[in-house]
């Protein structure tokens, strides 16, 4: 068969993998993805004393361009439209940086921030696909032991359970938290080892008392 | 094996595509050349090109060769082309003021600023045909050449401002006999069907999009029905003009404003009689519609007009689909583009065994059903009648 | 044409931007089971209502590494399926097959294959109508708002007067059901008989309808309960006595076509999933 069209470029390919992943997560909850390395390097540092997980980065960069806005936010704080990241953000997908309750994409580069969640969009009943896609950075995901949320809802034969070692009580409560359905904030959790776990406002969060 | 022949779809698809490429020359006259479509048959390459949405007067006529003068699937092919292209930059705001005018006339006033010209119209030809044009040769299109000169000469150009006219809107809208429409807040990019899902109420710049590749004879049969009876639109012809425009982008580093070319266009604006009232302190104008088109479309425009006053109308008066099927703009916006509508309608040609037979279990039930009942009917009668017993 | 020239379209047609958005927008639908979710939906090089929502969805998802299978009616050889497969493979060059069981992308027309399918596999549905309230609201404004209330009554009272009418739920495909408990879903003009297999399935189901412009998804694990009343609880076109005339299968949707033969032919029932007959046959000849 003749070929009419070119084999994608390697951030293409990375685009298009990377979104098999989410998309296999978000419908999969409690299922850990990996995702695939990130095409590039070189993104500056969130803080002084941190920086960003690349593949967290790489993947909501993948879903950006010039449609749709972003915000972050690292130490429990949101991060200014001029930061560094954000500029290096935008000049690659030509995202609009807005203000948190507008923001169609966050990136939390850590679990500090969950305590912002409220502050993003939820959607509307018309309109609940309006809503803020999170994706947040966490030290790392446990499958097998430690498990601290027990998951249920769509995508989820009986019950998932997934730990996530190192966030605080109030971090996880925040998390747990979900708005009303149709209604609510779909999210992506992504630790250090580039490995994905999807929650769709579908999935009931309960934390687990060890 | 039997079931070979219902089967083999592969072969079948790519010899059906030969034979289509085969009809076309097996008449044995001289391929068309694409400068002679786009030239001797305008009307259709305008046609392609607006209901295709791009102004692209060559490729418009590989398209109506291509599609063998099948005006929806030019269209389509050049659609399926335009899909493929960058949107690099938006243009300036393009106005009709600034078209350089072939034609322009208007029905509301005898005289207007500037004068009435009738230009290349078709409107009061004689219906006759035409036994000259079967053989016509090459000397006509040097008589052309020198007619058209003759033509322009006795036209009495003046030079300099040539072509531009004050617009007739312009001087109702002066005289407060005209309300606009409440300008949409002013975006970076204009709305754009094509990258954002028309979804209702949609802004007016949708509205209009859509209309301005819709085809042509569903929106002539919308406006037709309104004006006919199913509905109560009144319009009048405030400007037709036909001609030239030039199209402006700014440009990317300073912004000055640069002109990258011109189009052929018409455009039409109507007043509506229904009386259009903004706000209660203002006294009642009439509404106007607007309407576009590349090449020289008149019907296309006019009809487009047409119903935007009447959507207008409605949708101020929270009236939709009252006045008729014309001033549903649901209605009207989601059935006029030809390319969707030929694609659904023909699209019952493939294959439904499945749902057919779907139905056909559906049906056998019902007729079971149906059967039962005279049985049911008498089972009652003989429980009555032994009751009564 | 060179091949340099050949090579101007970008991996599977669509442009990034595009691709981009359908995939936003499809991982939106999977949050909200059921839900229509607006899309632009580009023009293609084939025509409206000819599979355009699902192939956007398609190539918007497909990989490289990919081994995509294109059926219609159930069957790989089905014209529009050919026709499909061709433009897919011209604008990707993956792996194409007519095993259901290779298969990790699955686009199709009015069937789920027979064959269960796995966690690892995504089934593409393409969509004519989209909206399951159509039949009884077909202005899109009022039915988005009936839907986001729940507010499904006037579809209740459809399937009632055809109840009294015709003695039966007169929808034969293209069955109305209740996704999640929330939304009310069309499932395309697929038979009743693969209507269950949307229920707490194994596998991602994605749904394109290209003219009206909507995207929406069953994700795996997710309700998916057919509209029936208790005296007339909802029934597949199965037949006790059905089975295929070539190979034999009891548990399938069965298609009827007229086969040619020395007396001049004879209509049969056959298994609409044409490579499932197939792979039936073969595996009973092996074992001959
Ligand atoms: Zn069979």
């Amino acid at each position: 068969m003749t070929q009419v069209a070119a084999q994608p470029t390697p951030l293409e390919r990375f685009n298009g993998h990377a979104f098999r992943v989410l998309l296999d997560c978000l419908a999969r909850p409690g299922k850990i993805g990996q995702l695939p390395s990130p095409p590039f390097s070189g993104a500056p540092s969130v803080s002084n004393s941190k920086e960003p997980n690349l593949a967290a980065v790489a993947a909501c960069m993948s879903l950006l361009d010039q449609t749709v806005s972003f915000v972050q936010a690292v130490d429990a704080d949101w991060m200014a439209a001029d930061h560094p990241l954000t500029r290096w953000i935008t000049l690659r997908t030509n995202a609009r940086a807005v203000a948190p309750a507008l923001a169609d994409f966050a990136l939390f580069h850590d679990p500090s921030c969950l305590a912002l969640i409220g502050e993003l969009k939820a959607g509307t009943l018309l309109e609940p696909e309006h809503s803020c896609t999170l994706f947040v950075c966490v030290p790392g995901i446990a499958v097998d032991a430690d498990v601290t949320l027990r998951l249920t809802g769509p995508g989820i034969k009986d019950v998932a359970g997934v730990g996530l070692p190192g966030l605080t009580q109030p971090e996880l409560v925040a998390l747990a938290q979900r708005r009303p359905f149709p209604l609510g904030i779909d999210i992506f959790v992504i630790d250090q080892h580039a490995r994905c776990l999807g929650l769709p406002r579908t999935t009931q969060i309960e934390l687990v008392m060890n | 094996m039997g079931y070979v022949a219902v089967r083999g779809g592969s072969e079948a698809v790519a010899r059906a595509e030969e034979l289509v490429a085969c009809l076309r020359l097996l008449g044995g006259s001289t391929p068309l050349q694409l400068p002679q479509i786009r030239d001797q048959l305008r009307h259709a390459v305008s046609r392609a090109m607006h209901e295709g949405a791009l102004y692209a007067p060559l490729l418009a006529a590989l398209a109506v060769k291509q599609a063998e003068g099948d005006s929806i699937e030019a269209a389509f092919l050049l659609r399926a082309y335009r899909t493929t292209l960058p949107r690099v930059i938006a243009s300036l705001p393009v106005s009709g003021r600034d078209m350089l005018c072939l034609r322009r006339i208007s029905a509301s006033f005898k005289d207007i600023p500037g004068g009435q010209i009738l230009g290349p119209a078709t409107d009061y030809l004689i219906r006759l045909l035409q036994p000259t044009l079967a053989d016509e040769d090459v000397a006509a299109v040097a008589q052309a050449a020198e007619q058209y000169a003759r033509l322009v000469e006795m036209g009495g150009r003046r030079s300099g401002e040539w072509g531009c006219f004050p617009k007739v809107a312009d001087y109702m809208r002066q005289e407060k006999m005209i309300v606009d429409i409440p300008a949409e807040p002013v975006s970076s990019d204009p709305f754009d069907i094509t990258r954002e899902p028309l979804t209702f109420p949609c802004p007016r710049s949708a509205r209009l999009q859509a209309m301005a590749q819709a085809d042509t004879s569903s929106l002539m049969s919308f406006a037709y029905s309104s004006v006919r009876g199913y509905g109560d639109a009144h319009p009048t012809l405030v400007e037709l003009r036909y001609g030239y425009l030039p199209v402006q982008v700014a440009h990317p580093l300073t912004g000055e404003a640069i002109t990258i070319g011109e189009i052929e266009a018409t455009e039409a604006e109507v007043a509506s009689k229904a009386h259009s009232v903004v706000n209660s302190n203002e006294p009642p104008r009439f509404n106007v519609g607007y309407g576009f088109a590349f090449g020289q479309s008149e019907l296309k425009v006019m009809s487009m007009a047409i119903l935007d006053s009447v959507l207008t109308q409605a949708r101020a008066g929270s009236l939709s689909g009252e006045s008729g099927p014309a001033a549903d703009e649901e209605f009207v916006l989601l059935h006029c583009d030809g390319i969707e509508a030929s694609g659904f309608v023909a699209h019952y040609k493939l294959p439904h065994y499945v749902t057919f037979e779907a139905d056909l279990r559906v049906l056998d039930r019902a007729r079971d059903h149906v059967a039962q009942r005279p049985t049911r009917l008498g089972q009652l009668v003989d429980q009555a009648l032994e009751e009564q017993v | 044409m060179s091949e340099k020239i050949d090579q101007l379209y970008n991996f599977a047609l669509l442009d990034e931007d595009a691709k981009r958005e359908i995939r936003r927008k499809l991982l939106k639908a999977v949050a909200l089971p059921g839900h229509l979710v607006p899309f632009a939906s580009r023009d293609l090089p084939i025509a409206r209502g000819w599979g355009t929502g699902g192939l956007q969805i398609t190539l918007a998802i497909i990989t490289p590494d990919d081994t995509l299978k294109v059926i219609d009616q159930g069957d790989d050889e089905s014209v529009n399926a050919v026709n499909l497969r061709r433009l897919i493979g011209r604008t990707t060059g993956v792996a194409t097959t007519t095993d259901t069981a290779s298969a990790s992308l699955i686009q199709t027309r009015h069937r789920i294959p027979e064959e269960p399918l796995r966690a690892d596999q995504i089934l593409v549905l393409q969509v004519p109508m989209a909206d399951p309230l159509r039949w009884v609201e077909p202005n899109l404004e009022r039915a988005t708002a009936m839907h986001s209330e729940s507010d499904y009554g006037k579809m209740w009272v459809y399937m009632y007067e055809s109840v009294v009418r015709a003695g039966d739920l007169r929808i034969a495909s293209q069955y109305p059901v209740m996704v999640n408990r929330r939304y009310l879903m069309d499932t395309t003009p697929i038979p009743r008989w693969d209507v269950p297999k949307l229920h707490m399935a194994e596998t991602l189901y994605l749904f394109g309808a290209g003219r009206e412009k909507r995207i929406y998804a069953v994700p795996p694990y997710t309700l998916v309960e057919p509209l029936q009343f208790e005296d007339y609880p909802f029934r597949t076109e199965y037949q006790p006595d059905q089975r295929c005339a070539r190979c034999g299968a009891e548990q399938v949707f069965l298609t009827t076509h007229f086969v040619p033969d020395a007396s001049g032919g004879r209509w049969v029932s056959t298994c609409s999933d044409a490579a499932y007959c197939a792979k039936r046959l073969a595996e009973a000849e092996a074992l001959l």
